[in-house]
């Protein structure tokens, strides 16, 4: 070798390296290789294109159908009617407490209607499943309140409503908030005097009172004859003129037909009728 | 056009990938002999070469639709012959050893020169030349065909065998010494 050849390079080994080594590949390999190489370019479509455009088609996809996603979203929140937000209650059961706690709270009947709060929202109907007792109990009897009673019994009622309603979402038995809440039985106020019922204190007094007078005219009435039970006809008439004679045309007429009922039998003479 | 006789092996290449079936035959004629030698001096065993080195090109062909360029192709296409012939030394351990001595490379015999006692003295240094290209160890051969066949640069051996250019440079330059040093009675 020369001495100044270079430590990686060496022609003259290069020389004859490429003299002793002359082998080359056999001949059906070289037309198979070139058979395959072009098979392959006949084999279909390049799949490097697919490759390259694969990840960037990919992406596009991914952002238009979450695109799509969100906005179809934002339109539904935007259309969403009120009735979805909240949803009507499709039990029974908590149908007939909604409608039990409006008839509270709008009194009595033949009361005043409570005053409409605008924008204020009827107390959502509690979700809670009344049980069997509470559905097949019948409805409390309305009591006859004077006016001052029954606005303060609708104060009252309406205070329930609210109690029940925050009792069932917290999903206390309903039953049990209904017992407790449920309005108490009041007595029968005393009759009020005529004088009262004719001075107006309310419409719902004076319906009130009216009865009450005709109940009490009732043994009143009865007196006009409870010394004549045991006496003869001829004595019903006696009397039934002298009142008339008076003057005490009701009292002779409430007499005459009590008259009629005991007697049918002898009729009353004309100027006694 | 790709297939012109001085384009560069990238351009052949790619004209190969877009569907040019004569860009690859420009190239197989390139390199064929060069990758059959480095498969056959490193497994030795003729019968395997040819299998290898049909493997090696049909990777290639496979590999068509997804090649860039990135290096060399030949670093590309010794890089391919490397790795296909770790994978047979990997996976047939009982197969060729690479320092058996008793297995022989069928190789043909070097033209004859017109002149005899030339031709003589040649065949002898070649037969030498061969003989001391066995005795080195697999990648100090491996570095020195590389660099012979294929053309390739120390960094271009370091990538075709994956390794960093010093240990590449340094299997060079022992293959270098060795064969020097066994040359040295043909002077």
């Amino acid at each position: 070798m020369k001495p100044g050849s270079d430590m990686e390079h060496d022609p003259q080994l290069a020389a004859l390296y490429r003299a002793a080594t002359t082998a080359e590949p056999p001949a059906h390999l070289d037309d198979a290789i070139r058979a395959a190489a072009r098979r392959e370019i006949a084999a279909g479509p390049r799949r490097a294109g697919v490759r390259r455009w694969a990840l960037p088609v990919s992406l596009a996809a991914l952002l238009v159908l979450s695109v799509s996603v969100v906005t179809l979203m934002r339109e539904q929140g935007a259309d969403r009617p009120e009735s979805l937000i909240q949803p009507p209650t499709q039990n029974p059961a908590a149908a007939m407490q909604s409608e039990i706690a409006k008839k509270e709270i709008a009194g009595p009947p033949g009361s005043a209607a409570p005053e409409a709060v605008p924008g204020r929202r009827p107390a959502a109907p509690p979700p809670v499943v009344a049980p069997a007792e509470t559905m097949a109990q019948p409805e409390a009897p309305v009591p006859v309140l004077s006016g001052r009673a029954a606005e303060a019994e609708r104060g009252g009622a309406e205070s329930r409503a609210k109690a029940m309603a925050a009792e069932s979402s917290r999903g206390v038995d309903a039953a049990a908030v209904r017992r407790e809440y449920a309005p108490q039985p009041q007595l029968r106020p005393a009759p009020a005097p005529m004088a009262d019922a004719a001075g107006g204190a309310g419409v719902s007094a004076a319906q009130s009172a009216a009865p009450a007078a005709a109940l009490s005219a009732v043994p009143a009435r009865s007196a006009l004859w409870q010394d004549l039970v045991k006496e003869p006809p001829e004595k019903w008439r006696l009397r039934i003129a002298e009142l008339r004679r008076d003057g005490k045309n009701a009292d002779a007429d409430a007499l005459a037909a009590e008259y009629r009922r005991r007697f049918p039998d002898q009729p009353l003479p004309e100027d006694q009728r | 056009m790709a297939t012109d006789s001085d384009a560069t092996d990238e351009t052949l290449m790619l004209g190969y990938r877009d569907g040019d079936a004569a860009a690859f035959d420009v190239l197989y004629s390139r390199h064929k002999g060069g990758v059959y030698r480095y498969l056959l001096r490193q497994c030795r065993n003729a019968a395997l070469a040819d299998e290898l080195f049909q493997d090696v090109w049909m990777n290639l062909i496979r590999a068509r639709a997804a090649y860039t360029v990135q290096a060399k192709f030949s670093t590309y296409l010794y890089r391919i012959a490397h790795n296909r012939l770790m994978d047979h030394f990997r996976r047939d351990d009982a197969g060729v050893s690479l320092d058996d001595e008793s297995v022989s490379i069928a190789e043909p015999a070097a033209p004859r020169s017109a002149e005899p006692e030339v031709s003589a003295t040649s065949r002898q240094q070649a037969a030498q030349l061969l003989a001391l290209l066995d005795d080195l160890p697999e990648a100090q051969r491996e570095a020195f065909v590389l660099q012979q066949e294929g053309g390739l640069s120390i960094e271009d051996i370091a990538a075709a065998t994956g390794v960093n250019r010093e240990t590449a440079k340094s299997r060079l330059r022992y293959a270098l010494a060795k064969l020097r040093q066994g040359m040295q009675a043909w002077q």
